[in-house]
């Protein structure tokens, strides 16, 4: 590498005039090369790197050659576009894409209003601290999010033959449009139109999807509309954030239907807002509410038990009770209310979601690329507190929970994931006395599951480590409980320096969901079986799936990949 | 006063007292674990009993009643042996594949931190490529779009595989096509065994040699010159005992078969073992080189500039003040990419490549017990991990210790 002075005109060949030189070195050195300087920089500077230049080009032109051949010529893409739907949706009943299509929009309202949260939060958050707000700019944007539009741009243009997945695009991206403008302020009322949006959604999926009911649709839509409209209305972070995760859960919900424990999730997505809303009015209220609710919820509980018999949810309301009840005993009116409320609004989740009563399509249904999306959020979902109990227990003081959960770890980080979707597929059955077998699927995310909690638990264990003991002292010095200091000081701290590890362990995950082929479940990679099974594809196009199947998977990888680099860059992680 | 210290001599009532509770809490946790492994076990053998499953070990001596391709394994052969073959299988995709990762990753790795804008691009392409693509998506493709359906011609009698042969010569240097490969090899001849015996022999003395010189230059400051002593050593004893021996060992070049349905000596393998090999070397390359490449740009910037002052050259500086410092750095990352290479072999059963993984799944599905088998699995993958675990962390510690002295 030839030293780099920081001057244009090296000091040696100055000739002695040290004013030229400083002057030459206080000049902007980048702005003014020219291509020919740039390229005598960068790629001829010594006798070996124009070597290297040459060999390496000629490799870059010859396979860039071949590749593009390959793709723009030789390809025969009638193997992925026939079957495009195949691709995205494998075995999933035709005749029930409509909730797809509603679960598709549901979420996409849900991030556009979860990132109009996150943006809201870091507005304040900026506003307090009396700093500027860094600006997404839009090559920032194109360098995250260009590789998942490239995908769907080139899906819709090899595969798409009616306008119908156009529009289904089209109406994905209004309503996360919709969804994050209505958590902003908008002086200008024409712009306030775009609140009502999912009726225009609505009127357009109509036309995509003739079998999807009119009524159901508008239904949708107005409810969607009026929640817009409250979101924009009131515009506080916890609505913002509740109504997000509300349109998550139903979008789910739309899929898979009401049973199960939704309402549970239901509750859990509106707990900020009710606490928020218990927060302003705590003050006002006699202590006495919280055992009029629990008192009710405990009489209506009884009476669903009467009519119902015992099951999962009664049980799990149950427990949530007696969790109530000792709290409000303890006599500390903050936690007992709060959790008096969850049970209060678990309880009428449950109602509601009793009296819908939405028939779904259970997941063993479910395949595809929808399907590898979908294990790997619920993985995610559910591996996540896993791993985070499995660090704590192995970080704890208690050697018996030490030495359990380093047990587990070690076990499981020591052989591959495909020993475990062989064990859930073999045997997992054997460990449960129940009558109904598990499903596959739900047998192979409990596997990915088990096994991605033990790398979660080893990166927050690095977190914790990372934080150091000055934080537990000091959280000792102002009398806080072991736990208190746990949850408000060490967690937050830690777990922000562990985003990007995270974020890899997630993209680990969802790139490992491919190894459900294995296992003869029907994913994005093992669609390629079905397509090759088909008289005109028997053997030709081999390449080209494989060659669909890995972009997908990539532009989704890269995509969260660089959106967690940016995420760093923006928490300032390991910047102090 | 009297109040206060009243007070703290009074013990809290036991279901708030911490040593009560830290007690309380671990037998409560070991009292859970053992009930829930009861039970799960408990069902387990029941469940096993009522379809049937043997749940002992004498299975391993029964017969499999398969055979794998290409290999002396038929169907009489115990399932003992057959949990062998696999372990020697995976070996062999792991050793190939970690040699083949590192030799890729440190290229493409220091490739990214080249002056040459060129070659950081094409390093950073390939790295971003591969690194966001399953593992299995490679094996596949390697295994059924470059083989199996690949442009490689079949190997039967009417359709002979391609050769690629040594310029004016009959003597093929590979063989290939869609299903088996050919590569030279080694082959002994009289006297062979003793030759390698020497060779042995020669290689701990060169190693002796080696610290020899070490030691010499250490003790007088004079040059060492170790490497040319002691590959000099091995090669004049190499040269000799191969002369005085005539001729020990010679090369095996691989031939078509006269039936034109296998390959006669030198090595012979088949796609699944390249396709495994050559997905899981790639992969985990990608994985490597942004290992190498941060371990570099770890080293403190002040090193770089003390050896800037110090007017060492570009090599210098790289051999003697960055490359020790990065390497200590990489070492335990690399060593985690190897297990996980490892570990990723087992999905060599996507290309119908015989290791442990594929031959304890064809064997539970010719009906031996699935518990026992996977059971099996686990331990041998635990092993493996063991095994280079400790390897490295020899490896590791004279790292450390020799960068300190």
């Amino acid at each position: 590498m030839s030293i780099d002075w920081g001057y244009t005109v090296p000091p040696d060949q100055g000739e002695g005039n040290i004013a030229h030189a400083l002057a030459e070195a206080n000049a902007p050195r980048h702005g003014d090369r020219t291509p020919k300087e740039w390229i005598r920089a960068n790629l001829f500077n010594t006798w070996y790197n124009t070597i290297i230049t040459f060999v390496f080009g000629a490799v870059a032109l010859i396979g860039g050659y071949y590749v593009l051949r390959f793709l723009f010529v030789t390809a025969q893409w009638e193997a992925v576009s026939d079957n495009l739907e195949l691709f995205m949706l494998g075995t999933y009943p035709r005749s029930e894409r409509t909730r797809i299509v509603v679960q598709m929009l549901m979420m996409s309202g849900s991030v556009g209003l979860l990132v109009g949260y996150a943006r809201a939060r870091a507005r304040r958050l900026a506003d307090e601290a009396g700093i500027d707000l860094i600006p997404v700019t839009p090559r920032e944007a194109i360098a995250t999010y260009g590789a998942v539009a490239v995908f769907v741009g080139a899906s819709l243009a090899i595969g798409a033959r009616t306008i119908g997945p156009y529009m289904l695009v089209v109406g994905c991206v209004a309503a996360g449009v919709a969804g994050f403008m209505a958590t902003r302020p908008l002086p200008n009322p024409f712009a306030k139109l775009i609140l009502f949006t999912p009726f225009a959604i609505a009127a357009g999926t109509l036309t995509l999807v003739s079998d999807l009911n009119n009524g159901a649709a508008y239904l949708i839509a107005a409810g969607a509309t009026a929640m817009l409209v409250l979101v924009h209305v009131v515009r506080t972070l916890p609505l913002i954030l509740s109504a997000g995760l509300v349109t998550g859960v139903v979008g789910f919900q739309a899929l898979s239907g009401t049973g199960g424990i939704g309402w549970l999730f239901l509750a859990a997505a509106l707990v900020p807002v009710a606490f928020d809303v218990l927060g302003r009015v705590q003050d006002n209220l006699p202590p006495a509410v919280g055992w009029i609710g629990v008192a009710l919820v405990t009489v209506a509980l009884v009476r669903r038990v009467i009519v119902d018999g015992i099951g999962f949810a009664t049980a799990v309301v149950f427990v949530l009770v007696a969790v109530a009840v000792v709290a409000m005993l303890r006599s500390n009116p903050g936690p007992a209310l709060r959790i008096g409320v969850f049970v209060v609004l678990s309880f009428a989740m449950w109602l509601v979601t009793g009296a819908v009563d939405l028939e779904g399509i259970d997941w063993k249904d479910w395949s595809g690329l929808h399907l590898n999306i979908v294990v790997a959020g619920a993985s995610i979902v559910l591996a996540f507190p896993v791993g985070l109990l499995l660090a704590l227990a192995r970080r704890s003081s208690l050697p018996v929970l030490r030495y359990m959960s380093t047990a587990y770890i070690e076990i499981i980080r020591g052989v591959p994931l495909i020993s475990l979707l062989l064990m859930g597929q073999f045997f997992i059955g054997f460990f449960l006395n129940s009558d109904d077998p598990l499903s596959n699927i739900t047998r192979a995310t409990t596997a990915i599951t088990m096994f991605s909690a033990a790398y979660i638990a080893e990166i927050v264990r690095g977190g914790l480590q990372s934080v150091g003991d000055g934080q537990t002292e000091a959280g000792q010095a102002l009398g806080l409980s072991p736990a208190a200091i746990t949850r408000l000081l060490i967690l937050p701290q830690a777990l922000r320096n562990v985003i990007p590890a995270m974020v890899g362990q997630f993209i680990s995950l969802f790139k490992d969901t491919s190894l459900l082929a294995i296992i003869g479940i029907i994913n994005f990679l093992s669609v390629r079986e079905i397509v090759h099974a088909q008289e005109a594809f028997r053997g030709v196009g081999i390449a080209e799936t494989l060659v669909y199947v890995a972009f997908g998977f990539w532009a989704i990888s890269f995509t969260m990949s660089r959106e967690s680099q940016r995420l760093e860059r923006r928490l300032g992680v390991g910047v102090r | 006063m009297t109040a206060t210290s009243a007070a703290s001599s009074t013990r809290p009532p036991f279901w708030r007292d911490i040593r009560v509770l830290r007690i309380v809490a671990q037998i409560a946790a070991v009292v859970i674990a053992f009930v829930t492994a009861r039970w799960l076990l408990g069902n387990l053998t029941t469940n096993l009993d009522e379809q049937g499953i043997p749940t002992g070990w004498d299975f391993l001596d029964n017969p499999a009643g398969f055979a794998i391709r290409d290999s002396p394994f038929d169907p009489t052969s115990p399932v003992r042996h057959l949990i062998w073959v696999g372990i020697r299988n995976t070996a062999a995709i792991s050793i190939v594949g970690i040699v083949l990762a590192l030799f890729i990753g440190t290229f493409v790795g220091i490739g990214r931190l080249s002056t040459n804008w060129l070659v950081r691009k094409l390093a950073t392409l390939y790295v971003e490529t591969f690194r966001n693509i399953p593992v299995l998506v490679i094996i596949i493709f390697v295994g059924f779009a470059l083989f199996t359906f690949g442009p490689l011609p079949q190997f039967n009698p009417a359709n002979p595989p391609q050769l690629v042969q040594i310029p004016g010569t009959d003597t093929n240097l590979m063989i290939l096509s869609s299903s088996r490969l050919g590569f030279p090899s080694f082959q002994n001849n009289d006297n062979g065994g003793t030759f390698w015996i020497i060779m042995a022999i020669a290689l701990l003395a060169a190693i002796a040699v080696w610290v020899w010189r070490t030691r010499y230059n250490e003790r007088t400051g004079e040059a060492h010159h170790r490497v040319l002593w002691s590959f000099g050593t091995l090669f004049i004893v190499g040269v000799t005992a191969y002369i005085g021996l005539s001729g020990p060992i010679s090369i095996s070049w691989p031939v078509v078969s006269e039936s034109g349905r296998v390959i006669v000596g030198g090595i012979a393998t088949n796609d699944g073992y390249i396709a495994i090999t050559l997905a899981l070397g790639i992969y985990t390359a990608s994985h490597i080189a942004e290992i190498i490449r941060g371990s570099i740009l770890a080293v403190p910037k002040g090193q770089n500039e003390a050896a800037n002052a110090l007017a060492l050259s570009g090599f210098q500086r790289y051999r003697f003040v960055v490359l020790p410092q990065a390497a200590r750095i990489a070492l335990p990352p690399i060593i985690n990419q190897f297990l996980n290479l490892v570990k990723n072999s087992s999905l060599a059963t996507a290309v119908a490549f015989p290791e442990i993984t594929s031959v304890v799944r064809t064997a539970i599905g010719n009906g031996n017990p699935a518990p026992q088998m996977i059971l099996i699995l686990m331990g041998c993958y635990l092993a493996f991990s063991l095994f280079i675990s400790l390897i490295m962390n020899i490896v590791n510690r004279r790292l450390q210790i020799e960068g300190r002295s």
